[in-house]
């Protein structure tokens, strides 16, 4: 377990030191418990005690057991609580390491990587500390609490059950190892198996294309029964593992008993020590092998909290910024020199020695096969991304601007736009919290959005995120558009959906953006003929080099990566014939 | 519930299984009561340990009778379970297979399929999990009443008492805590995990917008919510334990007391009164495997229902007499006045279509997203039967075919192709499971994939990873179009089977492929209006209706083709 933990988060030290505490105490009332009731069972049996003889020890007895009922409730109660506020304190710090950066300049893994991890990993890690960490305390204090009592009554019989101990760790390894090989060799493997059902039902359609559907039921059953075979023998490993430790408590108690037997007769050991020897041995052995049975529990959420904590420490400091602010509102000119990106971990440069310029209030499109470095360009602009070269805006250094300052005059419209949990107005006045209800019924008439919110259930107080209203990929689009018209930004930057939307919302999108252009230096990642058409300038990438850049008019006319993919895509004249036929030109 | 009809070709490893929990219960008392009383005897210093003899040979026997009959337990219980698994997996199959996805998703409650996986891990621990706690505890009870009996009828009614309000202290206690937990918990766990994907996913917006603060004050909130509630949880869940303690501990305690006055009354031989404190001890372990049975039992039921449920599933449209002759020659496709009316609330996907795809004819059907092309393919290969009208191959409506006989006609690219967890070649040799490399590597080819097969370290034995993730979406297509080449069928039906390949090899592939399919049908589903000078000629499909249909010539002038063309995206 990640050392981290418990050094970096309070609620796991109150966790550890009251689980140990309760633990403690409730070894040591299992020892009176034991006593108590070996000395009430001694005086009814061999001295026919009636209740006035045995009624200390009756009460006494009484009170132990609602002593440690009340412990192992409240230390329930306990891991409980406290494994949840590490599970909330680790998600907030995790959630707020994931923020600070922009996801370029963090070293992290793939986002469904990221959510699994944030999701559920820090789920597994909360069932590790509830439920697998609080037996590890038990089997840590309670044996040895139990063993103590033991040696004190009857060493004898301290003796005999020291004499299993080792065994006991051995075989807890074997079980871990078989586990630990279960979880990753053949886990995958069993996998594999049992994920054949769920791919043959979920590629039925296929399969029945290719006239196979009906041929494949027995292989469904050929693989559920390899499956079983596959599992059968993995478990039976587990469970003679399993069988041992049973047989070692299970022996040493026989062995106990009938030792203490034999003493008893040549009346070498009281009744009432032998009887809480009897009571005592089982409760020994009980915490191993329950925790045995929890040891799959404790396994990934041990992984989990490693990775958690890599991946918040390797990171760098966030990007501070200078303090200079552009006097003059905007749109101002942008320029690009000489820049360079690197990813961490990636050999190739993201952008290589990229130069470009862009006049103040121009509409730049960018142009490229995936992966060519477009989003990269825009990226570059929050200030988060480590470059070399430079960034000049207006003028002045990006590195030298007060970076939130800057960032305030930015407005962006993404592929797939963020709102919060909310309703649509909601959405609105968390970037404009002054805008009026005129101000932002604006904002959605311009966005060509106010027509599809009328038609929302509750209209502009429909929910929407996540849990609220779904929205289609052409809705978000134009709900972000609305927002980035509230915003009322001198700099705007646009990517544009690449999935085909239907007419009507194209031509809404398209009408809304070139509305949203009108006075703003604009920077779109383009995917239609007609933005790039409306560009003032056209930026190619490829592999992150800047492969033409020009007017549309210009590049149309040149040979190059740009012509290729215009005469692919539409016939000679017929480009022309469009761009006329286009109202919004 | 029919899967429980599955389990009866098991019904003496069912039968077996719970008795040996039950006798693993038993030996675990025996063991118990046998050594208190073996120290009991033995305290009252017998002449020679010949009297001993038995109970020492009664502990040993039940020590090792218990982990012996644990391991077997075990053993039984699990391998019966997965053959039952095993029966249950091929009985869904047998019922699904007849349907289709789109029918399915169509006629069930969403996310049926995506939990079956779940389900179906849930039932697993229907048997060892549920069944034979209950068993235990239940026999076990019978049990403890003949022993008790052997000491005194009414301590062991007493005991049964006891143990029965132990039982539905943990059986209801947990059920409680449940379904409590399934109220409040998983509302917000769902709202939680919502903001956080969204959070991930958004990082970027986040960050540009400014908005990082109120993003975490949002979600702190669910948290402290989420907080909140198991925080009213674990204080129930820890009242239970203290009170299954309680219990457990205080009706030893009870039982003794009574034992007592029973000693007393000369009711209860002395020499038993530790046995039955020991007894009193070991029988409420009995009762032990009650509370996790039932904190499962809620999300047991819920995915048994949902089994059965797909179990029960049968198609819509029962099948007549149907052909299975193979047509001689290339078949006509004919659309007669089709309609079709799907999902949850039903829409009209397509209206009173009427089109013939004539043999040989290549043939290009363009349309603005939604406007039902991908449901025309589908028609088409009789993955869907239409509502109204008939869909005609070869002069017989999709309805009277038998279909595997009528999908030997016709070899699909459909829109969102399913690559299998294997090879590229087991993926391909789906279509013909005779070809050679040769012809492996030649359907590659024809899909545009040859320099990428030659990138691949393992060629054809490349594993394509589960749903083919090693792959991009226009990797997967051109995988599909290589399978449908493969087949050798007449009628070739294509959804977008160049998506996201760059504009010169996507009309490389093209050109090859309609050139080499002169003597075959193709439709061929495009958004993009270029290569149309490859086919013969286009229709135009919009809001389920197909609008015109003619040469390509004519048809780029229609106004919704120009509208088309003003938004269609470039290629990447």
């Amino acid at each position: 377990m990640d050392s981290r933990l418990w050094r970096k988060v309070s609620a796991a030290k109150r966790l550890t030191v009251g689980l140990g505490l309760a633990s403690t105490l409730n070894g040591m009332f299992l020892v009176g418990q034991a006593w108590t009731l070996a000395r009430l069972v001694s005086a009814v049996y061999l001295h026919h005690a009636f209740w006035a003889g045995v009624a200390s020890d009756a009460w006494a007895l009484l009170a132990l057991i609602v002593a440690r009922a009340a412990i192992l409730g409240a230390s329930e109660k306990w891991a409980l609580d406290h494994a949840a506020a590490v599970e909330s304190h680790l998600r907030r710090e995790f959630l707020q390491a994931l923020t600070r950066h922009h996801p370029g300049a963090l070293n992290s893994p793939e986002s469904g990587e990221l959510l699994h991890l944030a999701v559920q990993g820090i789920e597994d890690l909360e069932v590790f500390l509830a439920r697998y960490f609080p037996q590890v305390i038990v089997t840590a204090t309670v044996p040895a609490i139990v063993w103590l009592g033991l040696m004190v009554r009857d060493w004898v019989s301290g003796l005999l059950v020291l004499l299993t101990l080792p065994l006991i760790p051995v075989f807890m390894v074997l079980i871990g190892q078989q586990a630990d090989k279960a979880s990753k060799r053949q886990v995958a493997v069993l996998n594999r198996m049992s994920g054949h059902f769920l791919e043959v039902i979920h590629g039925l359609d296929t399969l029945k294309l290719f006239g196979q559907s009906r041929r494949e039921a027995t292989a469904v059953r050929r693989q559920s029964e390899e499956f079983r075979r596959t599992t059968m023998k993995t478990l039976r490993i587990a469970f003679l593992s399993g069988l041992v430790l049973e047989l070692i408590a299970s022996l040493s108690m026989a062995f106990v008993a009938v030792a203490i037997g034999l003493r008893l007769i040549h009346g070498l050991i009281s009744f009432q020590s032998a009887f809480m020897v009897l009571v005592l041995v089982p409760e020994f052995y009980l915490p191993w092998r329950q925790l045995g049975a929890k040891f799959h529990d404790g396994l990934k959420g041990a992984q989990a909290a490693s990775m958690l904590f890599d991946l918040m420490e390797g990171q760098p400091a966030p990007a501070s910024g200078g303090q200079a602010r552009l006097p003059a509102p905007g749109p101002w000119p942008l320029a690009w020199r000489d820049l360079t990106v690197r990813y961490a971990g990636r050999e190739r440069p993201a952008l290589s020695r990229v130069t470009l310029a862009l006049g103040a209030g121009q509409h730049l499109a960018i142009v490229g096969p995936s992966g060519s470095g477009k989003s990269t360009l825009l990226q570059t602009l929050l200030g988060d991304l480590p470059y070399d070269g430079d960034i000049l805006i207006g003028g002045v250094n990006l590195k030298d601007l007060d970076l939130t300052w800057w960032r305030s005059q930015m407005a962006w419209v993404t592929q797939r736009p963020y709102f919060f949990a909310g309703t649509i107005r909601e959405n609105l006045q968390r970037v404009a919290p002054d805008a009026s209800p005129d101000a932002m019924e604006w904002a959605l008439r311009e966005a060509g959005a106010w027509e599809l919110v009328q038609r929302f259930p509750r209209g502009w107080d429909t929910p929407i995120g996540q849990e609220g209203y779904a929205l289609s990929g052409g809705q978000r689009q134009r709900l972000a558009l609305a927002r980035a018209f509230l915003m009322n930004r001198p700099v705007v930057i646009f990517d544009e959906p690449s999935q085909n939307l239907d007419l009507a919302t194209e031509s809404a999108l398209m009408e809304a953006m070139a509305r949203l252009r009108q006075g703003r230096t604009t920077l779109t990642i383009a995917h239609r003929l007609a933005t790039v058409a409306h560009a003032d300038l056209v930026v190619v990438l490829d592999h992150g080099e800047v492969a033409q850049v020009g007017t549309p008019a210009d590049l149309r006319r040149q040979p190059g990566l740009y012509r290729t993919l215009l005469d692919a895509y539409a016939p000679r004249g017929d480009e022309d014939a469009l761009l006329q036929a286009d109202p919004s030109v | 519930m029919r899967f429980f009809k599955l389990t009866q070709a098991y019904r003496s490893l069912v039968i077996a299984a719970l008795i040996l929990g039950v006798l693993t219960a038993a030996m675990n008392l025996g063991l118990q009561s046998t050594s208190s009383y073996l120290i009991a005897k033995a305290a009252q210093h017998p002449s020679t340990i010949l009297l001993l003899w038995v109970p020492i040979v009664a502990v040993r026997f039940f020590a090792t009778a218990r982990a012996g009959l644990r391991y077997l337990d075990r053993y039984v219980g699990h391998d019966v379970t997965l053959r039952w698994i095993r029966d249950l997996k091929t009985a869904l199959y047998q019922a699904l297979e007849p349907l289709s996805t789109a029918e399915l998703k169509a006629h069930h409650s969403g996310d049926l399929l995506t939990r079956l996986g779940s389900d179906l891990e849930s039932l697993q621990n229907l048997l060892v999990g549920f069944a034979e706690p209950l068993a235990v505890a239940m026999l076990g009870l019978g049990l403890v009443f003949l022993v008790g009996l052997l000491l005194n009828p009414w301590l062991a009614g007493l005991l049964i008492l006891m143990l029965l309000l132990a039982g539905l202290v943990m059986s209801g206690g947990n059920w409680h805590l449940a379904h409590l937990a399934s109220r409040q918990l998983v509302t917000l766990r769902a709202q939680l995990t919502a903001r956080v994907v969204e959070l991930i996913h958004g990082r970027t917006e986040i960050l540009a917008l400014n908005v990082a603060d109120t993003v975490h004050r949002d979600i702190d909130q669910v948290e402290a919510q989420l907080d909140a509630a198991k925080r009213r949880l674990s204080r129930v869940s820890g009242v239970f334990t203290g009170v299954t303690v309680l219990i457990t501990w205080g009706g030893m305690w009870l039982l003794l007391a009574v034992g007592i006055r029973a000693v007393h009354t000369g009711h209860l031989r002395p020499l038993l009164f530790p046995v039955l404190a020991m007894i009193a001890l070991a029988s409420f372990e009995l009762v032990g495997g009650l509370g996790p049975a039932f904190r499962d039992a809620g999300s047991l039921t819920e995915a048994g229902r949902r089994v059965s449920e797909l179990l029960a599933s049968a198609p819509h449209q029962a099948p007549g007499p149907q052909r299975t002759a193979r047509a001689t020659s290339v078949p006509a496709v004919q659309f007669d006045r089709v309609s079709l009316v799907m999902g949850t609330p039903s829409q009209k996907i397509l209206h009173d279509v009427t089109w013939e795809l004539p043999p040989r004819r290549h043939v290009a059907l363009v349309g603005p997203n939604g406007a039902g092309k991908s449901t025309l393919v589908q028609l088409t290969a009789g993955l869907l039967l239409p509502t109204d009208g008939a869909v005609r191959i070869d002069g017989t409506a999709t309805t009277q075919w038998d279909p595997e006989a009528l999908r030997q006609h016709i070899a699909v690219v459909p829109q969102f192709p399913y690559v299998f967890h294997a090879t590229l070649r087991q993926n391909l040799c789906l279509a013909d499971p005779q070809a050679t490399d040769a012809m492996l590597t030649q359907a590659l080819q024809d899909a545009g994939l040859g320099s990428w097969l030659e990138q691949l370290s393992q060629g054809l034995d490349t594993p394509l990873g589960e749903r083919g993730t090693s792959l991009s979406g226009g990797e997967m297509k051109r995988v599909a179009l290589a399978r449908a080449l493969l087949k050798d069928a007449p009628v070739l039906v294509l959804d977008e089977p160049t998506e996201g390949l760059d504009p010169v090899s996507e009309r490389a592939v093209l050109a090859r492929l309609f050139s080499r399919a002169r003597s075959r049908t193709v439709l061929w589903i495009t958004h993009s209006l270029a290569n149309l000078d490859l086919v013969d000629e286009m229709a135009v499909l919009d809001q389920g209706r197909l609008v015109d249909q003619g040469p390509v010539g004519r048809l780029r002038t229609h106004p919704l083709v120009q509208q088309l063309m003003r938004y269609q995206t470039l290629p990447s």
